[in-house]
């Protein structure tokens, strides 16, 4: 009976703990471990270093494969890399290239413990499923795949500029810095510079030709050494890092005291990269939280200008930047708002080159340096063009257009003046005139709604009735102040109310804007009323996105045992995003909860923008949208804040869902117990009747002479006891599970107790020897409990040890007391219990039924029962196998004190 | 009295006065009532010489049914009550019930209770008892107030002795707590009296020499009382 093998080992026990460690940091629990072989050049030895690596841990009986390794045809890797597993490659062909990738679904497949993963910064060839080779790893990491590989300091992302200074190479495979900071390893693989250029000499590094193409552009000795200097800070900082998350770990955060907080400026200059980049090297040395920011005026960008914006984003959020759009008339208004709001202590912004213009007496930076009260700020040389913000027109056709429109309003303006002047002949005064002037000045301005068409109008106007009206006529003279004072204030009215009318419009355009972010969500939010299954929900929500975005729109589903499922709706299966790749990358999108389409650095290729639905890491589904490539930045936030909502309001209708099937379960059962005890009512008086009748019958034939009939009227008795202890047991289930039972408590004596239990066990089992054992002096043992459950329960363990221990049995009733509690166990001398000792309290669970035939007697309700009863009685009841042999079942009670009587 | 004991069922199961009609002894008949009205009305027109009353009677509950009967009869009565009857059931004993059974029972249980229901009635018309009492290791002498268990003597207290007394007047015979409080201290209520009764019994049992959880002499009835063992039973 007693399974040794069942026995958990030891092994068993660490997996334990170790769970226990993860799941204390939910985001990791589960994922594989990174380890980092970090070189300052090629030719260091990471390669080599990681595959002795990968045979150290294959020699301890991990299982190690080789995912990707490039051997550049050196000899050595050749040779380390015998004796590993190694998964195919890729093959593919691009512009009639042969190349060959890292294949992540073979690497998935084979479920490795370890993968070698060579070359962490590469690039993917255009149609694998990321675009960089990062991102596969970082997809094997979340599948607790733990992976090897190596990176050269030159292809992190915050050092690439840095590196470019250096070499005067530009860099373009670059990997995100969190991974070197969130690496659970980093191993620095050094080698003097000398060494390295002499093994480049020898071939060992590049095959020979390319070699003096390698050393004659990037590997000089001075650029080696910069580049050690640069990978050993990378690392030392790190170490820091690692430092100061420890300390945090353990709690005591004054070490670093107030925390930093940093806002970047971002823009469509293409030197905002290099700011952004600073901005991610000053975050990390202080160890900052900090936002990317760029500020949508009312100007629009231009398509080149949108997608480099764009481009600046993604890189400051994969830099570690939570990114945010900002709208507003000011830019620098916006910028200092969002920075108030979140306690922002430094700001990073990138200088202009271009300075002061008519229209913008002072650059951003100066009005943020102006306002910025107690933020610092950092502002970064410019390398090349424009400032960061506000994002620049185009610029020729821009200043040309604007022109026309100011020729316009001097047009307007000067034929005006001449309609005047011929009113003059025809007898109009001049004060009508000037009057007439300021109206038609005013109605440009307002018209136009720009500073610039008030002030041209102004300027226009003043010039032409100087030139026309004032005396002397036709010259630019005046003589009269009077007329001077008319033309200052034709000036200073036009000026002032092309300047409030250009404003009030700005703001209308920015709250157009606002507004329509909002209505796009209320009017999502407006079609779920009313709406509480999933599939409802999710059909409301892809027509409506279909019909505010004009593309079509589907959401996949998450179901419980299913995976994901495409909403049935009429237009779903008439678009391409129901073919099976698409099935397969929502797939990826619901497992690894990141977007992927156009846009993203997953799966470009397809045309349907995805994103996961998800709330509180409960992934809900997943929502394309076809056609994103054309969806502008501000589009695309939008839908994302929409995504949000989508998700919210699934997760409410899953939950009403499951709260409906919770109580309609609860209702079933209520009815099932409700059944079974109405059927055993039903049944407990026609079978008492049978057993009186069989008893009398047998005792009525125990005279005659037939042994058969003897025989049969006795096999009638037993079996109507049997049927009704069963009843009888069936009924105090349901009435115990349904709540129904509530026990009626008194103070009890154990021995009047036991006194009971043995009466009826006796008279139950005649044949079986049933002996009490109490305790010799212990005083009156007293318990609070209903007696005749408790009875029950010790009745059901009796009637189990008979059963199990057969004819034959010794069934002992032991009491044991405790100041605190007293246990009554009932003990016998049959086979013992299984391993799996709690299964057996499981309702309509029996015991090891090959053992005797009476074992396999009974419904398996009666431990269920016994132990309802002693939890109800917030007892106690256990059962394990006597290193003696037999089963021991002790139902344990809490302990009454004696008081004294009288 | 006619050669026959009458034998009054009052139970609404048909099938169960089928059985008992077959198994009563030779000598007793049975009576049968399938409610209370009818029961009480039979009980009157021609009186039984046992009672047995349902306590889940269709019309009435039982114990009323018992309230009136007691009124002009002292007729013994056995209860019949399901599992779920407890207080039911220690209500009808309260109320002068001489015994009860609980649904499912046995036939020869049953009869066994009626016969010494039936021994005790006798008895008790016909001499309510000698000073003198033996009951198996017992030897109690009502007069001397002396008490020998196995032939030792044993020193009792007052109330010990009284309880003592009071269960042997009525060996065989079921005594509620509520009967035995009531007789010995005059007070009934309360959780707590029930509690002292039971220490109380405990300790008597020690000085009697009962054997733990097999006693000779005074048996516990689950949750209802005591009962002194009946020497002929």
């Amino acid at each position: 009976m007693n399974n040794p093998e069942n026995r958990p080992s030891p092994e068993h026990f660490l997996a334990q703990a170790r769970a226990v460690a993860n799941t204390r940091d939910p985001a990791r629990a589960g994922r594989g471990k990174l380890r980092i072989f970090f070189g300052f050049a090629a030719g260091v030895g990471k390669t080599y270093a990681m595959l002795e690596e990968a045979h150290r841990l294959q020699d301890q009986g991990r299982r190690v494969v080789i995912g990707y390794v490039e051997d550049h045809g050196r000899s050595e890797t050749d040779l380390l890399l015998r004796g590993l597993e190694t998964l195919p490659r890729r093959r593919l062909e691009h512009r009639g290239i042969d190349l060959s990738e890292f294949d992540i679904d073979a690497a998935l497949t084979a479920r490795p413990e370890i993968c070698v993963v060579d070359e962490l910064a590469h690039t993917n060839a255009p149609g694998m499923r990321h675009d960089k080779r990062y991102l596969d790893v970082l997809e094997l990491l979340r599948n607790g795949i733990d992976v090897l590989t190596t990176v050269n300091v030159q292809h992190i992302e915050s050092l690439a500029d840095t590196v470019a200074r250096i070499t005067g190479i530009t860099i373009r495979e670059t990997v995100p810095d969190f991974l070197i900071d969130e690496a659970d390893d980093v191993h620095l693989v050094d080698l003097p510079p000398h060494d390295l250029l002499r093994r480049l000499q020898e071939g060992r590094v590049y095959a020979a030709d390319k070699a003096r193409l390698a050393a004659e552009r990037f590997f000089t000795n001075d650029n080696l050494i910069a580049l050690r200097e640069l990978a050993m800070r990378r690392i030392a900082e790190r170490l820091g890092h690692d430092v100061r998350s420890a300390r945090t770990r353990r709690g005591d955060r004054q070490v670093w005291g107030t925390r930093e907080r940093l806002l970047v400026c971002v823009g469509p200059s293409p030197s905002s990269a290099q700011v952004i980049r600073t901005a991610a090297r000053i975050a990390r040395s202080l160890d900052a939280e900090w936002w990317a920011v760029t500020v949508q005026g009312t100007s629009a960008l231009t398509a080149e200008g949108q997608t480099r914006l764009d481009r600046h984003l993604r890189l400051a959020e994969r830099l570690g930047a939570t990114v945010h759009l900002l709208t507003g008339a000011s830019p620098t208004r916006a910028l200092l708002d969002f920075a108030a709001d979140r306690d922002i202590t430094q700001i990073v912004v990138g200088r202009s080159r271009q300075q002061t213009s008519r229209r913008q007496p002072r650059t951003l930076v100066d009005e943020l340096i102006q306002d910025s009260g107690s933020i610092d700020m950092h502002i970064i040389r410019d390398a090349e063009s424009a400032a960061a913000l506000p994002p620049p027109r185009h610029p020729l056709q821009a200043r040309w257009q604007s022109w026309q429109r100011e020729w316009l309003t001097v047009g307007l303006v000067l034929t005006f003046l001449g309609l005047a002047a011929g009113g003059e002949r025809l007898g109009l005064s001049l004060a009508v005139i000037s009057l007439l002037l300021i109206a038609v000045v005013v109605a440009v301005a307002i018209w136009r709604g720009r500073p610039m068409a008030g002030i041209t109008a102004a300027i226009s106007a003043g010039l032409g009735y100087n030139f026309l009206f004032t005396e002397p006529r036709y010259t630019l003279w005046m003589y009269h102040t009077e007329d001077l004072v008319l033309v200052v204030v034709l000036i200073l009215v036009g000026t002032g109310v092309g300047t409030l009318a250009g404003r009030v419009r700005a703001e209308a355009s920015m709250a157009r804007i606002a507004e329509r972010r909002f209505a796009s969500v209320a009017e999502l939010t407006a079609r779920f009323g009313g709406l509480s299954s999933s599939a409802a929900i999710a059909v409301a929500a892809s027509a409506e996105l279909a019909r505010q975005w004009r593309r079509c729109s589907v959401i996949w589903l998450t179901n419980g045992t299913d995976g994901l499922r495409p909403i049935e709706a009429p237009w779903a299966d008439r678009l391409p995003t129901t073919d099976r790749a698409a099935a397969e990358a929502a797939e990826w999108v619901s497992n690894n909860g990141r977007e992927a389409g156009p846009g993203t650095d997953t799966l470009r290729e397809r045309p349907a923008w995805m994103l996961p639905l998800v709330v509180d890491q409960t992934r809900l589904g997943v929502l394309a949208i076809e056609d994103a490539a054309t969806l502008d930045a501000e589009s695309r936030a939008v839908i994302q804040v929409q995504a949000g909502h989508i998700a919210q309001t699934l997760e409410r209708g899953r939950l009403a869902e499951d709260g409906q099937r919770t109580s309609l379960a609860a209702a079933q059962e209520r009815q099932r117990a409700t059944l079974l005890s109405s059927i055993s009512h039903d049944l407990r008086t026609p079978l008492g009747v049978i057993q009186g009748a069989s008893e009398t019958l047998r005792d009525r034939l125990a005279a005659t002479d037939d042994a058969d009939l003897r025989s049969l009227a006795d096999l009638i008795h037993e079996e109507a006891t049997t049927l009704t202890s069963q009843v009888l047991n069936i009924l105090d289930m349901t009435r115990l599970s349904s709540g129904s039972i509530s026990a009626k408590r008194a103070t009890v004596a154990v021995e009047e107790l036991l006194e009971s239990l043995l009466d009826r066990a006796t008279r139950e089992w005649p044949h079986t020897r049933i002996e009490a054992n109490l305790p010799d002096d212990s005083g009156i043992l007293l318990v609070d409990c209903d007696q005749l459950l408790i009875e029950q329960a010790l009745i059901n363990l009796i009637g189990n040890a008979v059963r199990h221990a057969g004819p034959t049995a010794d069934i002992r009733c032991a009491v044991q007391a405790t100041p605190e509690s007293i246990a009554i166990g009932i003990l016998d001398n049959g086979p013992g219990l299984p391993a799996d000792v709690e299964h057996l309290f499981a309702p309509f669970v029996r015991g090891d039924t090959s053992g005797t035939p009476d074992a396999r007697r009974g419904v398996g309700l009666g431990l269920a029962i016994a132990r309802e009863i002693a939890l109800l009685h917030a007892g106690s009841l256990d059962g394990s196998t006597r290193p003696e042999g037999g089963a021991a079942f002790w139902l344990r009670l809490p302990r009454v004190q004696e008081t004294s009587h009288e | 009295m006619s050669d026959h004991l009458r034998i009054l069922l009052i139970d609404d199961e048909q099938p169960f006065h089928r059985l008992l009609s077959v198994a009563l002894d030779q000598e007793m008949v049975l009576r049968s009532a399938y409610d209370g009205a009818n029961g009480l009305r039979m009980a009157a027109m021609e009186p039984p010489d046992l009672v047995l009353l349902d306590l889940g009677l269709p019309d009435r509950d039982g114990c009323s049914v018992l309230q009136d009967l007691r009124a002009w009869s002292s007729v013994p009565v056995i209860v019949l009550s399901a599992r779920d009857q407890e207080a039911e059931k220690i209500r009808a004993l309260d109320h002068g019930a001489d015994d009860y059974l609980t649904k499912p029972f046995g036939v020869g249980e049953l009869l066994a209770r009626i016969r010494a229901a039936l021994r005790r009635h006798q008895q008790n018309e016909v001499a309510s008892g000698s000073a003198r009492v033996l009951i198996g290791p017992l030897d109690l002498d009502l007069a001397a107030r002396s008490v020998r268990i196995d032939g030792e003597a044993v020193d009792l207290t007052a109330t010990e002795y009284r309880v003592l007394a009071f269960l042997v007047r009525h060996r065989g015979q079921v005594l509620t707590h509520r009967q035995l409080l009531e007789e010995v201290w005059g007070r009934v209520e309360g959780e707590d009296a029930v509690h002292t009764l039971r220490v109380f019994m405990a300790t008597l049992r020690r000085k009697l020499r009962e054997p733990p959880a097999r006693p000779r002499l005074i048996r516990t009835e689950r949750g209802v009382g005591y009962r002194l063992i009946d020497p002929e039973r």
